[in-house]
């Protein structure tokens, strides 16, 4: 985002008229991050309550960083996951019911120009081609009882652009954003 | 349908409707003993075989009965079969539920309550003279007068103006209520016939301040008076009170339910001669077992099993409230039934949350849907036990009482590079307490983003449940908590980007005080690993450079700096994503995100297994120290080459199993002398011995 306001001020001061379509698209850019954020948050968090087939559905693809080390990083409670197969098995076979209530999320945009190797992005104009951390707060409830204790937990993301909703013309649901990267704690 | 129907006698219709009584069959199953139409929620309608029902207060309901003789059914048939299936029909199922029961009292006829719909209903058969000679009246309104507060709730003192209020000053007689009875807000009285009238017109009439709403709930009958056998029917609730004690085994717990359909003392007082009373009795039997265990605790610790074997359900529907009096049951029999698919457990699916052990045997569902037990261990996820086959561990059933986890609580997971994470925490929250300037400026720069959120509904930990907890005031003006604030300039003005915006933020949040981390490690909780995509500050490329997330978890106290005192202690998650860039160490903060919520101290992640538990050690990783006879397993006057060499493979076998160099020596003469066979057979023999052990 602050790249976003620095360029559209250096446009703004070496361009001149151009300024209004920019800062609108500076707007617009920021505005797309926190809906991005809020689709994210409203839509995992559910799935992991009810729909846990879906769950590996969230995740880029399993690949490897240039050094080597596995992505998407997934770390819970200090467990390092394998990949987004494992994690949907995880919930699927393992994990008891959980009811999540979110009642905090906070997002930044971490890079404003990424456009992931090996592939050509979204346009630039679409406000996409960029990675996102999201922060969450709230607390969740293992278990069938109604009086499960409620947990307090803290979990973030950071959200790459699906290179395939930037070529997806057909206008086919795909999800715009995944994780490439998540921790969660229980911490009360 | 609770009890074994009786052998058939001949053709259904002739033999059974000739002696009025009804086939038995479930409780809500459809009668066929006329056409019937089905409307479109699938009730019967039953109004075009009106004639011998003398009255249905809606177009549908009244179950037909062969003869007049049959008792009372009709509506309070129908809501007792609608008791068992969602009612769409927007009638309060608890107030059915009270109808039921109220229909199940000895003193009590069909339960026609204060509604409109199911007044003024006359003219049904009756099972007790005495009562039905007289007219029965719905007293409401007095809850809110004065005299409801007296002792008694002012019930003898309604009483008493009733009856003078409605006696003509002139009348030879005076008006004299015979019963009353109260139910809910209702007072129900019971009148002479000839008094009714004199109640009614004390309608809207002022009693100690509140005005009264009088509505005659039922008249008295015109029928003739039931048999001889009916007018010495026992007292229902006693008689079920009797068979409650008579089936309870107090030493196990045990609540036997089974063939209910040939206990003696329920026959004997015809509860399953209609299906109306029949539907109607097991909901009672609930009732009268909730009157005597009032909390559920109480009925935890009673009632452990409860066996409903040998009842000839077709379906749990006429028994469902079974889950709602008793909940945490532990052990459920429901063998020999006529159960023969899932749909016919359906409605207790999700229910019995403790269940332990479920016995299904005898029940056509066995051949029919042979796959079943799968679902059935998927809906009790605390069973263990299922046609006393084991289905599941106790430690899993457990788990899944608890919530607990599958996989443990780890330590932090910290996976740095070069220290990077670890030396910008040890910095990072010291200068934060002490000078958030010099830190903005060393590690910040104009893309640095940094936002704090609020959580003002986190949980938080048991000690502080009874203190006032510190207010947010300071904090609240710059929370970005997305779930609250709404208004997009709101969220862009509160995200702070680059050093100046950063350092205003930071200089204007309460001056803080962390423990320090290498003395009160617990109170952190530090995790990191490195991601790629950061932005590039050299802009060469666009899918980025790599850099760490760090998250950190802990608690901070606020200190008042006019005296040095801590005022609040919170707990905070922050998150860092640090990458290369020009500040302290080469690395800067692209993002910087503060949560902060009410203190909810560490317990959360203190590890459930110590790090040396949590990784499966090898073999090969544990030497286990042997005792070695002097000059073993080397070479010696009169050894010959092969002995040494065998000694030798008995050492690093006694040295990866823990084993005597003699046990070794046998395994090794078994296995030809192949250390990796002997192990190996070691491990199976080891894997046969721990089971035994457990």
């Amino acid at each position: 985002m602050a790249t976003l306001t620095a360029d559209t001020a250096s446009k703004i001061s070496t361009e001149g008229l151009s300024e209004f379509s920019d800062l609108r698209d500076a707007l617009f850019h920021r505005l797309n991050v926190i809906s991005a954020a809020g689709l994210f948050v409203d839509t995992y968090y559910p799935a992991l309550s009810s729909s846990r087939a879906d769950i590996a559905s969230f995740y880029m693809p399993a690949s490897a960083m240039p050094d080597g080390k596995p992505l998407p990083v997934i770390v819970y409670n200090g467990n390092v996951i394998r990949d987004p197969t494992a994690m949907q098995t995880l919930f699927q076979d393992q994990m008891p019911e959980a009811r999540y209530e979110i009642q905090d999320y906070d997002c930044q945009v971490l890079n404003p120009h990424y456009v992931a190797e090996g592939t050509q992005g979204s346009s630039p104009a679409s406000g996409k081609n960029m990675t996102i951390l999201v922060t969450v707060s709230g607390h969740v409830r293992f278990g069938e009882l109604r009086a499960a204790t409620m947990r307090g937990f803290s979990e973030n993301f950071v959200l790459i652009p699906n290179p395939a909703a930037a070529t997806n013309t057909r206008g086919k649901h795909i999800k715009g954003w995944l994780i490439q990267s998540q921790n969660f704690r229980l911490v009360v | 349908m609770l009890h074994q129907p009786p052998p058939p006698t001949g053709p259904r219709a002739s033999g059974r409707l000739a002696s009025s009584r009804l086939p038995s069959r479930g409780g809500i199953q459809k009668r066929n003993t006329t056409p019937a139409r089905v409307d479109k929620d699938g009730d019967l309608v039953m109004d075009q075989a009106g004639a011998n029902v003398r009255a249905s207060g809606r177009g549908r309901g009244a179950a037909i009965r062969g003869s007049a003789r049959v008792r009372r059914t009709g509506i309070s048939e129908s809501l007792g079969a609608r008791t068992s299936r969602p009612t769409r029909t927007g009638i309060d199922p608890s107030a059915i539920q009270k109808a039921v029961l109220r229909g199940m009292g000895s003193s009590e006829t069909a339960p026609r309550g204060p509604r409109s719909s199911l007044r003024n209903i006359r003219g049904r058969g009756i099972i007790r003279p005495t009562d039905e000679a007289w007219d029965q009246i719905t007293v409401k309104g007095f809850k809110q007068s004065k005299a409801a507060t007296n002792p008694g709730g002012g019930i003898s003192e309604l009483i008493a103006f009733l009856e003078r209020k409605a006696t003509h000053p002139d009348a030879p007689e005076t008006v004299k209520i015979k019963k009353s009875r109260l139910q809910g807000d209702a007072l129900i009285i019971s009148v002479r016939p000839e008094d009714t009238s004199k109640i009614e017109r004390l309608n809207n009439f002022q009693f100690a301040g509140a005005a009264l709403g009088i509505e005659v709930s039922r008249r008295k009958t015109s029928e003739p008076l039931a048999s001889n056998a009916d007018s010495e029917t026992p007292n229902t609730i006693d008689v079920l009170k009797s068979v409650l004690s008579r089936r309870y085994n107090t030493d196990e717990k045990l609540l036997d339910l089974s063939q209910l359909g040939t206990d003696p003392e329920l026959v004997n007082i015809g509860m399953f001669s209609t299906t109306s009373r029949e539907s109607k009795f097991f909901p009672a039997l609930m009732k009268i077992c909730d009157s005597i265990f009032t909390t559920a605790h109480a009925k935890e610790e009673a009632v452990v099993s409860v066996s409903l074997a040998n009842n000839a359900l077709i379906t749990i529907a006429s028994v469902t409230t079974l889950s709602q009096t008793f909940p945490a049951l532990k052990n459920l029999d429901l063998s020999n039934n006529k159960l023969k698919n899932l749909t016919a457990l359906e409605g207790w699916r999700w229910k019995f949350r403790k269940l332990d052990q479920l016995i299904l045997t005898g029940n056509p569902i066995e051949a029919e849907v042979p796959k079943y037990k799968d679902d059935v261990i998927k809906w009790y996820p605390t069973l263990t036990l299922l046609n006393s086959i084991q289905i599941r561990s106790l430690e899993d059933a457990r788990a899944a009482v608890n919530g607990k986890l599958p996989i443990p609580i780890l330590g932090p997971s910290f996976r740095d590079e070069a220290a990077i994470s670890e030396n910008f925490v040890k910095q990072f929250f010291p200068a934060y307490d002490g000078d958030r300037t010099a830190l903005v400026n060393g590690y910040y720069d104009a893309q640095s983003t940094f936002s704090i959120s609020i959580n003002l509904s986190a949980p938080h930990t048991a000690e502080t449940t009874n203190q006032k907890l510190p207010g947010w005031e300071a904090y609240l003006r710059k929370s970005r908590n997305l779930t609250k604030i709404t208004h997009p300039p709101s969220r862009m003005s509160r995200l702070h980007t680059g050093t100046e915006s950063i350092r205003d933020g930071f200089t204007t949040l309460p001056v803080t005080r962390h423990p320090d981390i290498m003395a009160e490690p617990q109170k952190w909780c530090v995790e990191c690993h490195t991601i790629p995509g950061l932005p590039d500050p050299t802009g060469q490329s666009s899918s980025g450079v790599g850099g760490l997330m760090v998250m950190v978890h802990g608690e901070f106290t606020e200190v008042d700096v006019s005296t040095g005192h801590s005022t609040a202690t919170r707990s905070f998650d922050r998150t860092f994503v640090l990458g290369p860039g020009g500040g302290v160490g080469g690395i800067r903060v692209a993002c910087d995100t503060l949560v902060l919520r009410a203190y909810g101290g560490h317990d959360a992640w203190r590890p459930e297994v110590e790090d040396g538990a949590a990784i499966p050690r090898t073999q090969a990783q544990v030497q286990h120290q042997i005792d070695m006879p002097a000059g073993f397993a080397l070479s010696g006057p009169g050894k010959t080459e092969e002995q040494v060499q065998k000694e030798v493979l008995a050492v690093e076998l006694s040295k990866g199993t823990g084993m005597t160099l003699e046990f070794s020596g046998l395994c090794l003469e078994q296995s030809g002398w192949n250390l990796e066979g002997a192990a190996a057979s070691f491990e199976q023999a080891k894997v046969c011995l721990h089971a035994l052990d457990t």
